[in-house]
């Protein structure tokens, strides 16, 4: 077994805090003169016996948790034989596939296989290193350095793609530091992709291989050549309480191509269907920014996607999927026993701000002092609170809710 | 004793329960009546301990170690079985019962009752 990020183990060495903690913290036996321990003799060892086990289990689910985690981290890998460090390789070769939405297109499949077999079969057993990664939104390390091939073919002839987008700068980024773990007399990456533009676009900052590494592309050319357009940012709510509100759902749109695009259409489907349409003009080379309002008044799962182009519905980085989840807002009724002017001094005042602090809030509360609380108000809510409330509600014949957990005892309710 | 008369008993009654009330029911079969006035700690009714605590046996010196919140309810329903069964047993012999909390002056408990028990005849 190997680790992918090994310096992740140093986090091992947080195993002892909760044994620390548990030494600091366990319980310090008083001694107590008791009048009879007639009643509690019998049980006593085991009661005893049974909360040093519960500590004990307690102690080694939180070091286990700790440890997992670090390795979780370190992403330890099991499969062909690691390089040895102290070796140099003839050369050393990250193969990087793109396995993004639009690497589906026809054709691409096939290529993508084909060339990434070609790569890993150019490598000598015994002189060479090898690793492999794939990559779209994320960048996975399929196959670690080293320096026997056979999970690297298997993983070579089993790559297809997905339906992520495109990030290819993050995929070089790890391929490179995969390189800088490694002595070689070559280092090398070989890039299948398609090379979409908008794979470029979550890149920022000032990175850039490392000198030694050599970077070889094998751009692979769809027998469709598409439509030169691509969606490469959206922004979609994906759960929203129930109102009438509008919310926004918006995408930016690239045009690849040297040629202005006019009049293009961009729609927002719900459930499949259409319920919205703009067109938008975009430069040659340039991005446009589309936003749509809707409402959403379905509660549950709103699946909806938006499509750029009218005949490109098919065309994967032409369409954006999203699901806006909506749920009703839940009334709850606050129940005031001590109201006052001064929210300062009003627990209510605090409680509706902590329920409600923004339009946004699944909460709809209602506050009402004990004296105008009706039956048929708790009747109409899921959630009673009692806030400051004593023993007038009972007087009043006020039942709560019939829901389990349907009511929150708030403090000074020690009349009920 | 020829004379009727009033015997109270003040006690913690830590013994068992069945060989007391037998006791006292031999007074009231001489026509005696009977207060029994049980007191108890604080701490033994709420058995208010939060943290793992060795307790020593007043009597008999014998000592456990206990975890209180695991042993807190088992210790409360068998006191409460305990109390009940002095409850019960004084009721069948009609000897009056009454628990007395130590952490309330035991003076003022018993003379306010007393006057009550008075003013009913």
């Amino acid at each position: 077994m190997s680790f992918v990020n090994p310096f992740f183990l140093i986090a091992l060495a947080g195993a002892a805090v909760p044994i620390l903690i548990h030494l600091l913290t366990r319980d310090r036996i008083q001694h107590v003169t008791f009048s009879t321990l007639r009643f509690f003799a019998k049980g006593a060892k085991l009661v005893v016996r049974r909360k040093k086990f519960q500590e004990l289990i307690l102690l080694l689910m939180r070091v286990a948790l700790v440890v997992l985690l670090a390795l979780a981290f370190a992403r330890p890998f099991f499969g062909s034989k690691t390089v040895d460090p102290r070796h140099e390789y003839a050369t050393a070769r990250v193969v990087v596939l793109d396995v993004s939405g639009s690497m589906r297109r026809p054709g691409l499949p096939d290529a993508l296989k084909n060339e990434a077999t070609t790569a890993v079969n150019s490598l000598t057993e015994g002189q060479d290193a090898g690793a492999l990664i794939t990559f779209s939104n994320t960048v996975d390390i399929q196959v670690p350095f080293g320096d026997k091939f056979a999970a690297l073919k298997t993983a070579a002839e089993a790559v297809t793609p997905g339906y992520g987008g495109t990030n290819i700068a993050e995929a070089l980024h790890k391929a490179d530091e995969l390189l800088q773990g490694i002595r070689a007399k070559q280092k090398e990456i070989v890039l299948v992709s398609d090379l979409q533009r908008g794979g470029w676009s979550y890149f920022k900052g000032d990175w850039k291989l490392a000198s030694d590494v050599k970077l070889t592309l094998h751009a692979a050319k769809p027998s469709d050549p598409g439509t030169g357009l691509g969606i490469i940012e959206m922004s979609a709510p994906s759960s929203l309480v129930l109102d009438k509100q509008p919310s926004s759902i918006a995408v930016r749109i690239a045009n690849y191509t040297s040629q202005p695009r006019d009049k293009l259409e961009v729609a927002l489907l719900l459930n499949g269907k259409k319920v919205d349409d703009q067109q938008v003009n975009i430069p040659a080379n340039g991005t446009v920014a589309v936003r749509f309002r809707h409402v959403f008044d379905t509660p549950g799962d709103n699946p909806g996607s938006i499509v750029v182009g009218s005949d490109s519905a098919a065309i994967s980085e032409c369409t954006a999927y999203f699901n806006a989840r909506t749920v009703p807002r839940i009334p709850v009724l606050l129940i005031n026993g001590r109201p006052s002017a001064n929210p300062q001094i009003d627990a209510a005042f605090f409680l509706n701000k902590a329920l409600v602090p923004t339009d946004e809030s699944p909460f709809e509360v209602r506050s009402l002092p004990v004296d105008q609380v009706t039956p048929e108000n708790v009747a109409a809510a899921k959630v009673v609170i009692l806030a400051n409330v004593g023993h007038v509600l009972l007087r009043s014949g006020i039942r709560c809710p019939r829901y389990a957990g349907g009511a929150w005892w708030w403090h000074s309710l020690s009349s009920w | 004793m020829k004379r009727k008369g009033l015997i109270i008993l003040i006690s913690d009654l830590l013994d068992d329960p069945a060989r007391v009330i037998s006791a006292l029911q031999h007074f009231r079969f001489q026509g005696h009546e009977v207060l029994v006035f049980q007191v108890m700690d604080n701490g033994e009714l709420e058995f208010s301990f939060t943290t793992m605590t060795e307790f020593t046996d007043l009597e008999t010196g014998q000592k456990v170690v206990v975890s209180p919140e695991g042993m807190k309810p088992v210790y409360l329903e068998e006191l409460r079985q305990f109390l009940n069964d002095y409850e019960k047993g004084c009721g069948g012999i009609h000897a009056e019962y009454k628990l007395f909390d130590t952490g309330k002056p035991l003076e003022l408990a018993l003379s306010e009752y007393l006057y009550r028990r008075s003013r009913m005849g």
